[in-house]
């Protein structure tokens, strides 16, 4: 699975290849992300997966892209 | 009707969608980075009725970004510099300069009548604003932000669609979504968002298919890879923002949203709430030119200042203040405030602007 990661998320972690050994849903991946980098926490951000925004009991699969995407202040 | 022609020879404009932007009125908040060239292609393209909303003054760092800006403006109001500048890129059309910046005592007179609203902020407490007024009012509304090479737009609270509350409920950190300012832009990546905004204005004041509603483009000027999410509208969002427009002028934004920890001097000179200022230089080595508590930053503690007003903290230039305005936070007071540029920009600014120190 892509993860990509957009505006000052990318301060915190980079996009990557997540390889799924067993199935798993957006929550419980949300979960251990959050857990591997604590900083996330401290940012406001939505989840989207296949460029729709996520439900937390979204199943992910190999092919997918899970995006985080935070509100922009500048203008 | 030689200035519009290559426009209308296109089947899905003609004389007929001509007409339709010659009767639009738009509203622009802010005239920066973004709302520079949306206000210029908009003018350009014959919208009928442009509204130009901005506070601030125009400095020379801007000029990198802020198409419509050159030497003759700098000092002079954004608003009215930019409409000076429009009228000349096209005299057919009513320009409206508002000097000041949308603040929540003057928000619904100022947006009202309008068919759309461009938010070309810089900031989350306007954006805010903007949100719970357009959806009281019924207006739809497009907003635009910026992050260093990447970019975002979407078009909010068309028919009763998502708003922006919907997209994002939950207001981020300053730490977390600097500005412009604090990060550095770069003008090409501010003028394709504010295109791209123009471009999504156009589409809808024109009845063409607005790609953008309920929809969030995300660009990355770098990669030059695109994604558009879709999100829906969020009933507890849209109540949210109709509750905030029946008591708009008390509520808070910049105090619900603290990813504004710092005022401009524009904001200072137009407050509508006593503010308590505080200077926290080491020694006053000059005199401040507003009344002012002086409390060295070294010394200051919470517990010296008051958690029930504003609290604006004053240094030479905004960054020591800026540190304790921060710190303060994180010791529970919510109202303190830093200003941006300090004592110098401040002294500039209420010299150009004429203003008069109202209260301390």
């Amino acid at each position: 699975m892509k993860v990509r990661v957009f505006g000052a998320l990318t301060q915190v972690l980079q996009d990557r290849e997540q390889p799924l050994e067993h199935p798993l849903t957006v929550g419980e991946f949300m979960k251990r992300l959050r857990e591997e980098h604590p900083r996330l926490n401290a940012y406001t951000f939505r989840v989207a997966l296949n460029q729709k925004m996520a439900a937390d009991d979204d199943i992910l699969h190999e092919e997918d892209e899970l995006a985080l995407l935070p509100p922009f202040a500048g203008g | 009707m030689e200035r519009y022609a290559r426009q209308m020879i296109l089947p899905e404009i003609g004389s007929a969608g001509q007409e339709k932007l010659a009767a639009a009125r738009v509203a622009v908040v802010g005239a920066g980075g973004l709302g520079c060239p949306v206000l210029q292609y908009l003018a350009a393209a014959g919208v009928g009725e442009l509204t130009i909303i901005d506070g601030d003054r125009v400095q020379k760092s801007n000029l990198q970004r802020q198409i419509l800006f050159g030497a003759s403006s700098l000092g002079q109001n954004k608003a009215r510099a930019a409409a000076a500048r429009l009228k000349d890129l096209n005299g057919e059309i009513q320009y409206r300069a508002v000097d000041g910046f949308l603040l929540p005592g003057m928000a619904i007179e100022t947006l009202r009548g309008h068919d759309l609203v461009i938010d070309a902020t810089d900031n989350f407490a306007t954006r805010y604003l903007i949100n719970d007024v357009c959806v009281g009012l019924g207006l739809p509304f497009i907003i635009g932000a910026l992050d260093r090479f990447q970019g975002q737009m979407a078009l909010c609270n068309h028919n009763g669609g998502p708003s922006y509350r919907c997209l994002f409920p939950d207001r981020p950190t300053a730490e977390t979504a600097p500005s412009c300012g604090e990060q550095g832009i770069l003008g090409s990546v501010a003028g394709l968002v504010g295109l791209a905004q123009a471009n999504e204005a156009l589409k809808y004041l024109l009845g063409l298919n607005c790609s953008a509603d309920g929809r969030l483009w995300f660009f990355d000027a770098l990669t030059l890879q695109a994604r558009t999410i879709s999100f829906k509208a969020d009933e507890k969002q849209l109540a949210l923002a109709r509750e905030n427009f029946k008591r708009l002028p008390d509520v808070d934004y910049s105090l619900e949203c603290d990813g504004s920890l710092e005022w401009t001097a524009g904001m200072f000179l137009q407050r509508e709430k006593e503010t308590v200022l505080v200077d926290v230089r080491e020694s006053a080595t000059t005199p401040p030119p507003f009344p002012c508590r002086h409390i060295p930053g070294s010394r200051l503690r919470a517990e010296m200042l008051p958690a029930e007003s504003d609290v604006l903290l004053v240094c030479a230039h905004g960054l020591s203040s800026l540190r304790l305005a921060v710190l303060l936070r994180e010791q529970g007071l919510e109202r303190v405030y830093s200003l941006k540029g300090g004592w110098t920009k401040l002294s500039g600014e209420a010299a150009s602007g004429g203003y008069v120190a109202a209260n301390k």
